[in-house]
């Protein structure tokens, strides 16, 4: 029997290629900041002294602040993949986790406004340039992934619920790895 | 997708929020010195397996997909651990 003719198994064919596309996406976005994150760990090296005179201007009080909202926000988004959660709980906590998103751009926003005066100072070398290269990057994709999450809060289809927080949580990751990389090591 | 009843979630949610304070806490008693940012690093793992494990549901997924995911986080934080230990014994 194909699965044309039986929606059981077009079903599960569909499942298992949703589930495939999504696990290349999340793969190529680790990749991605994979290799900025160890361009920004080598280029660290060989400028040590630029990268530590540098860090000085940097608020890790802002950045810790930002990991907490991203893990609660990635605790709301954790509530609406609940398969027992009622539809309005799932967009409750879709709509939650969006909203903390975007408190996590505004904090960003705010920190990038205080460091933009000194960025331009050459005694700091490349750290600047790679360091709103980095963290910019991320940004986009909390900016993104938010307004996707209120997208999908409007209508909470199971399967689209799915893929967007699972991409949520990978830029969760993302920043607990690179908050420590780029404000200390 | 996560197998987590509300409570268990808000539980997890805790451990981590509490993993961040006292992270916060340390770099602000301490400073960033080596051995506070091998600390952070470490922590940072643990929060990554949280997240991944519990808030992600990878608890009950494939090994190699847990395994795999685990290992993202685990090769960053192992190569600034060796920035900091080259740096450390280069600069100083």
């Amino acid at each position: 029997m194909d699965a044309r003719s039986d929606p059981i198994a077009a079903a599960v064919d569909e499942d298992t290629t949703d589930a495939l596309l999504l696990w290349v996406l999340v793969w190529s976005e680790l990749a991605a900041f994979g290799i900025l994150l160890v361009g920004f760990l080598v280029v660290g090296l060989i400028q040590a002294d630029a990268f530590a005179a540098a860090r000085a201007h940097l608020d890790p009080l802002l950045a810790g602040i930002n990991t907490l909202v991203l893990l609660t926000s990635g605790w709301q988004a954790a509530l609406a993949t609940r398969p027992r959660a009622s539809l309005g709980k799932r967009r409750r906590a879709l709509v939650g986790a969006a909203l903390l998103g975007f408190a996590f751009v505004a904090i960003k926003l705010f920190e990038y406004s205080t460091e933009a005066g000194v960025a331009g100072d050459p005694q700091f070398g490349s750290f600047f340039e790679l360091y709103f290269l980095v963290t910019g990057f991320h940004l986009l994709h909390v900016v993104f992934g938010a307004f996707v999450l209120l997208m999908v809060a409007w209508r909470p289809k199971p399967g689209n619920v799915a893929l967007i927080t699972t991409l949520w949580h990978v830029i969760d990751l993302v920043w607990i790895v690179m908050f420590p990389l780029v404000y200390l090591v | 997708m996560t197998d987590h009843n509300p409570r268990q979630l808000f539980k997890i949610w805790l451990l981590l929020a509490m993993v961040v304070i006292s992270g916060m806490a340390l770099m602000a008693i301490a400073g960033p010195t080596p051995l506070v940012i091998a600390v952070l690093l470490g922590l940072a793992i643990i929060k990554c397996r949280f997240v991944a494990l519990d808030f992600m549901g990878l608890r009950g997924a494939p090994s190699a997909l847990r395994l795999g995911l685990l290992t993202w986080p685990a090769a960053l934080v192992l190569a600034a651990a060796a920035k900091l230990l080259l740096g450390t014994a280069l600069f100083s």
